[in-house]
């Protein structure tokens, strides 16, 4: 019999009993679709995960952390600038100059999480997050692919490549080019080493009223960062995010003061040496004149009050001004607290491990990509199992109802299997017969689960991204269809249609014709 | 020549605890280009005979032999095959499949053995001029009458140009004229074809058209 007669035969006899065929597809149907949608959801995920140390070409990147006690957040890209106590290291140029002349470690930077409270573009009044990374683009670590503008370059000052999610906040998704050249203001909490000066505070305005500055600072927009980076960073140099990082106030100048006060005792002392000899005089001339306790007392006074006025005027002369002992001073929290973190790259994938002992035995702490990715993989390896195992249980009863509608099959066939048995039908014939029904079943509810998961999947698609940019998440299209997938699901129907369709064919091969015939 | 030897074939029927005879130590030669009629009551073993001849069923013991060969001895490939290819069945219920045309039941044979698609019309649509029945080809078995659904298991049976066929009671379900009709045709075909055809029946006056006509009785065969 031929392969086409076979398909034509199943088609027909699934089509003579609609209503149960279409109840027994239904379920595979709903199988298929749980098993592609969840597992799509995994890949995509998934994806979305590794697609960023892909795109950065981060396997052969080492993260090094302050303290080999704390692990990092899993972000290679992220450094944790909280994770500081007193058992950790300070990383500094000293440490960079070290962790270089590792053996098999190409070069190293710096990376920073710069405190950045919010952006917006400048002539628009919206203000969004924005997580913002410093690094020395110089170097050959990170090369931060761009899809427009160009890359950062050593020695930029506010110049900033942006990631995708603000490029979409910005309403510029479409349009991602026209945003080149335009300029960003990030809004810090506290004046920094960039920008404008922090007004210098009068005297009389104590700590108290004090409020939190929002100091803007511009910047220029040179690149977008392709997809699949974390689309809610952005990138600027280290040598421009040193001077973000470095703030800037008014402090008291002690050394002034002292002098001042030094130069104040000085002439103090010698206005009171004058005067007392101008007094001494007096009290000489006093002796020859007869006068009263009271006027020999308004004399004293004069003469006291003569001094306080050549004290005050020549103190005056020095140019006395509280707020001249003021000076703006700044203080630089990567040289107090050192980077966030140290990223370097490594010549070859094999020897990872190898620098990874040698930075721990620093007593530094090491994140590499290749951890981050098995952790990632052993937590989708456990969610891909439990939805395997919900898929599978659908399938499991998708598969009773294939049984089933087969059994029942044999039964109203039983005549037929005799006629067919009679006109040279070998037992072969009829086994393939039930198998290839069996497995048209599984088939269809795979082709059948695949078109509506695929539009299942455009809908929570769009959902989903829609709430992963409102809520910052940078995934997009988390559902994805590789080919595989696709011809994965519906081989594997087919393969649950065949594997029900067995026994009911194997039934329905070793009835003996002659009975069969006589069925009625 | 005879086409068909039964060398002391037996057939027996396990019910329970007892055994029933079916066929009982039956020798026989059927001619080629004979037309044989078997008559008898009843479980007398008559349809027993035909599917043992058939290769639908196997003896319990002796053997069969067809064109020399012996059929009780070949395996269910071979066994099918010689049933699809030298053999053609005729029932007395038809036995059509209901939800194919008659242009289709005749082509069940061609579609067992591969043939392809344009030459089993072909071939089919001739059988079923032969019987008479080209302007019913697109009808459904339900569709037919009962005559008509006889020609077309006549027609199947015809579409591998067998040497043998084999009809069980053919007009068991038909009144006289249309019994009188399948006969002639059988006839006809049994002197055009040379085909060797042996009917089963318990009419008389179809038993009266066959060159011989034998009697079986308790799976036992007397002559008439």
């Amino acid at each position: 019999m031929r392969f086409f007669d076979y398909l034509v035969l199943g088609l027909r006899n699934i089509w003579r009993r609609k209503s149960r065929s279409f109840l027994t597809i239904f379920a595979v149907v709903i199988g298929a679709i749980s098993m592609v949608i969840m597992l799509s959801l995994v890949l995509g995920a998934k994806q979305v995960a590794t697609s960023q140390l892909e795109s950065i070409n981060g396997l052969t990147l080492v993260s090094v952390s302050p303290n080999s006690e704390i692990q990092s957040s899993g972000n290679l890209l992220n450094p944790d600038q909280g994770n500081i106590d007193e058992s950790s290291q300070k990383l500094n140029d000293s440490t960079v100059a070290l962790l270089k002349n590792i053996p098999n470690v190409v070069d190293a930077t710096p990376t920073v999480g710069v405190w950045v409270k919010s952006a917006k573009l400048e002539g628009q009044d919206k203000k969004f997050r924005i997580g913002l990374l410093a690094f020395a683009p110089g170097t050959q670590v990170l090369n931060i692919p761009v899809g427009a503008g160009r890359q950062l370059r050593e020695g930029d000052m506010d110049k900033i490549v942006i990631g995708r999610e603000l490029v979409r906040n910005f309403g510029y998704a479409n349009n991602p080019d026209e945003l080149i050249g335009k300029r960003i203001i990030l809004f810090t909490q506290e004046y920094v080493d960039w920008g404008a000066e922090p007004p210098k505070p009068s005297y009389a305005e104590g700590k108290e009223n004090w409020v939190q500055p929002s100091v803007e600072i511009t910047a220029e927009i040179v690149g977008i960062v392709t997809h699949g980076l974390d689309e809610g960073q952005s990138y600027i140099t280290l040598d421009w995010g040193k001077r973000l990082m470095t703030g800037l106030y008014w402090k008291n100048d002690d050394v002034r003061r002292k002098a001042f006060e030094e130069q104040r005792k000085r002439l103090e002392e010698q206005l009171r040496a004058e005067f007392e000899t101008r007094k001494r005089e007096l009290e000489e001339q006093m002796k020859y004149q007869q006068l009263t306790d009271d006027q020999r007392k308004n004399l004293y006074n004069e003469i006291e009050s003569q001094y306080n006025q050549e004290l005050q005027t020549r103190m005056n002369a020095l140019g006395y001004n509280e707020s001249d002992f003021l000076v703006l001073a700044k203080e630089n929290r990567l040289a107090r607290d050192g980077y966030g973190a140290i990223l370097l790259r490594v010549d070859n994938t094999d020897n990872i491990d190898g620098v990874a002992k040698s930075i721990r035995k620093l007593g530094l702490g090491v994140q590499t990509a290749k951890e981050t990715l098995d952790q990632i993989k052993k937590i989708f390896l456990l969610i891909g199992l439990i939805i395997g195992a919900i898929g599978g249980i659908v399938l499991f009863v998708a598969a009773l109802g294939i049984i089933n509608s087969m059994v029942m099959a044999t039964y109203e066939r039983t005549r037929e299997i005799g006629i067919l048995r009679a006109c040279g039908a070998t037992r072969t014939n009829i086994k393939s017969m039930f198998i290839f029904e069996a497995a048209t079943l599984g088939f269809m509810g795979g082709v059948i689960g695949l078109v509506l998961s695929f539009g299942l999947g455009k809908i929570l698609n769009a959902v989903g991204n829609s709430i992963a940019s409102t809520q910052g998440v940078p995934i997009n299209n988390f559902i994805s269809f590789p080919l595989w997938l696709i011809v994965g699901v519906i081989a594997l129907t087919t393969f649950i249609g065949i594997i029900s369709g067995l026994l009911p064919a194997i039934r329905a091969s070793r009835m003996d014709p002659v009975e069969a015939l006589r069925y009625e | 020549m005879s086409i068909i030897q039964l060398k002391s074939v037996s057939r027996t029927y396990v019910m329970g605890k007892e055994t029933i005879p079916a066929l009982d130590d039956v020798s026989l030669d059927i001619k080629e280009g004979e037309f044989l009629a078997i008559m008898g009551p009843s479980g007398s073993g008559k349809s027993t005979f035909a599917n043992v001849i058939g290769g639908l069923d196997k003896p319990s013991s002796g053997d069969v032999l067809v064109d020399g060969e012996c059929i009780n001895k070949l395996n269910d490939k071979h066994i099918s095959s010689y049933r699809n290819r030298k053999v053609g069945f005729i029932f007395q219920s038809f036995n059509l499949l209901p939800t194919y045309t008659a242009l289709e039941n005749v082509m069940i044979p061609l579609i067992l053995t591969g043939e392809s698609s344009s030459i089993r019309k072909q071939k089919a649509y001739e059988c079923l001029k032969e019987v008479g029945l080209e302007n019913r080809a697109d009808h459904k078995p339900y569709q037919l009458s009962g005559g008509e659904r006889q020609r077309v298991s006549i027609a199947r049976a015809l579409i591998n140009q067998p040497q043998i066929i084999i009809a069980d009671e053919p007009t068991g379900n038909l009144d006289t004229k249309k019994s009188e009709e399948i006969v002639s045709l059988l006839k006809e075909l049994n002197r055009k074809k040379k085909i060797t055809v042996i009917v089963i029946t318990h009419d008389p006056s179809v038993a009266r058209q066959a060159d011989r006509t034998l009697h079986m009785k308790d799976g036992k065969i007397g002559k008439a």
